[in-house]
């Protein structure tokens, strides 16, 4: 296509585009002031022209007028953005699962087995996508293995309940990131002698655990009660499939939370592991009231 | 001695994800030129170009949600083109210019809230290029550091 065939902005090439928005952005280092626009090339004189006259912008208030260069730029931008909707999905599942966007911009779901955790502790599936929606902190944590397609990773949220019919306390949500999706495992209520005035998310998991968790069975190792971005060798003594259920020295009822997968080498990766116990836990709940 | 740069936290993602940690930073010897002795050069820095203004106008943008922000246009404007170049010269993937792209397109002012960068001088000394006369809004000295590692400095939102 020649230059001067543009028809319509949605002709031009991106890359004349870019040239073009170059000459218009401040060059640090350039001496000369202003938006750069002499001596284009004929596929930019053309280009120009065109998104000049489709915005009704002259020659003379393009070089003489900032808020006529930003116009422009605006323009240039609308159109350099312009993602088919199937990349743009793409795009956000890949942001999503780096945690680099806002829990808002992901969807949520529950594990299959979420009727049970709600059976047990009353946590309703509104409350606990309320509290995703309109969380007042947040950590996207990231595997060190950030590299490793597809390694376990895991969102923190919380959020500060209060209300007449309870005393206070922080509702704080476990959920696996999956591209734009965060899956709910898990949600525990946090004491609010716990919290903080600028709570990490993490911290407050921690401390939660340290008080009502219980220590978990790992291969080879001392037992835990919080497995945080860690990597098990099974020697077949755990299944992965029970795994973080197997839990030292206690008949006592628990409920785990694992984000994990066992990679090709047999190797289970975790994201984070931990089990409670639900008497002491179910307690403090009561307590709540 | 620090030195002072006011960049959206979009920036700091971008750079950070896709440019290997490395940052470009516009930056002032002063946060804020107003409170320079009146007989120095920092004191002739303008509010256009004085970190402290610039973090008030951004933060302001951002509250108001004001998408016709010239600051907010023209870093976006400028990260669309550089994807482009970048992804012209094999320096990113389609991919990654994708994510680019959706980051600062996406409707989210949370990405350009602003984030002030402590750089102690010592370490950049060597590397500090003068912004060129032109280019600058008032005659106070004005640096470009076009290769920051994350060590280098500290962020500070407030």
């Amino acid at each position: 296509m020649s230059p001067e065939s543009f028809q319509q902005v949605g002709e031009i090439p991106t890359a004349v585009l870019a040239m073009l928005a170059n000459r218009l952005l401040r060059d640090p280092l350039s001496p000369t002031p202003g938006p750069r626009l002499d001596h284009l090339a004929d596929s930019e004189a053309a280009a120009l022209a065109l998104l000049q006259r489709t915005l009704g912008i002259s020659d003379q208030d393009l070089r003489a007028k900032p808020e006529a260069q930003i116009r422009l730029l605006g323009e240039i931008s609308r159109l350099l953005s312009q993602l088919a909707p199937d990349k743009r999905q793409e795009a956000a599942s890949r942001l999503g699962y780096r945690g680099l966007l806002r829990p808002t911009d992901y969807a949520v779901e529950f594990v299959p087995d979420w009727q049970r955790f709600e059976d047990l502790f009353q946590e309703r599936r509104a409350s606990i996508e309320d509290v995703v929606s309109t969380t007042n902190f947040y950590r996207h944590l990231v595997p060190d293995k950030r590299g490793v397609p597809d390694y376990p990773a895991v969102t923190l949220l919380g959020k500060r309940i209060s209300s007449k019919r309870t005393d206070p306390f922080v509702m704080l949500v476990v959920a696996e990131r999956l591209a734009s999706v965060l899956r709910v495992h898990s949600a525990w209520r946090i004491p609010i002698d716990f919290v903080p005035p600028t709570p990490d998310p993490l911290n407050l998991l921690e401390r939660f655990v340290d008080q009502f968790g219980a220590f978990i069975r790992i291969p080879n190792r001392p037992s835990k009660q919080f497995l945080y971005y860690d990597e098990v060798v099974l020697d077949g003594s755990v299944a992965a499939e029970t795994f973080p259920l197997a839990v030292e020295h206690t008949d006592a009822p628990t409920v785990g939370t694992a984000v994990f997968r066992v990679s090709q080498n047999g190797i289970l990766e975790v994201a984070m592991a931990f089990a409670i116990n639900v008497n002491p836990y179910k307690k403090f709940l009561r307590s709540l009231k | 001695m620090l030195l002072y740069s006011v960049n959206p936290r979009v920036k700091l993602v971008i750079q950070r994800e896709f440019r290997g940690d490395r940052h470009y930073v516009w930056c002032s010897e002063r946060f804020d030129s107003a409170t320079a002795g009146p007989y120095t050069l920092a004191a002739l820095v303008p509010p256009t170009s004085n970190p402290k203004q610039i973090y008030r106008g951004l933060k302001e943008a951002c509250d108001r949600r004001d998408r016709h922000n010239d600051k907010i246009i023209s870093i976006r404007a400028g990260y669309l083109t550089r994807a482009e170049q970048w992804l012209a010269a094999g320096e990113i993937t389609p991919e990654a210019r994708a994510e680019i792209v959706y980051l600062v397109t996406l409707d989210d002012f949370e990405l350009w809230r602003p984030v002030l960068y402590l750089i102690p001088r010592a370490p950049v000394a060597l590397r500090l290029q003068p912004v060129a006369p032109e280019q600058r809004a008032g005659a106070g000295p004005e640096f470009i550091i076009g290769d920051l590692a994350a060590t280098e400095f500290e962020t500070v939102e407030f």
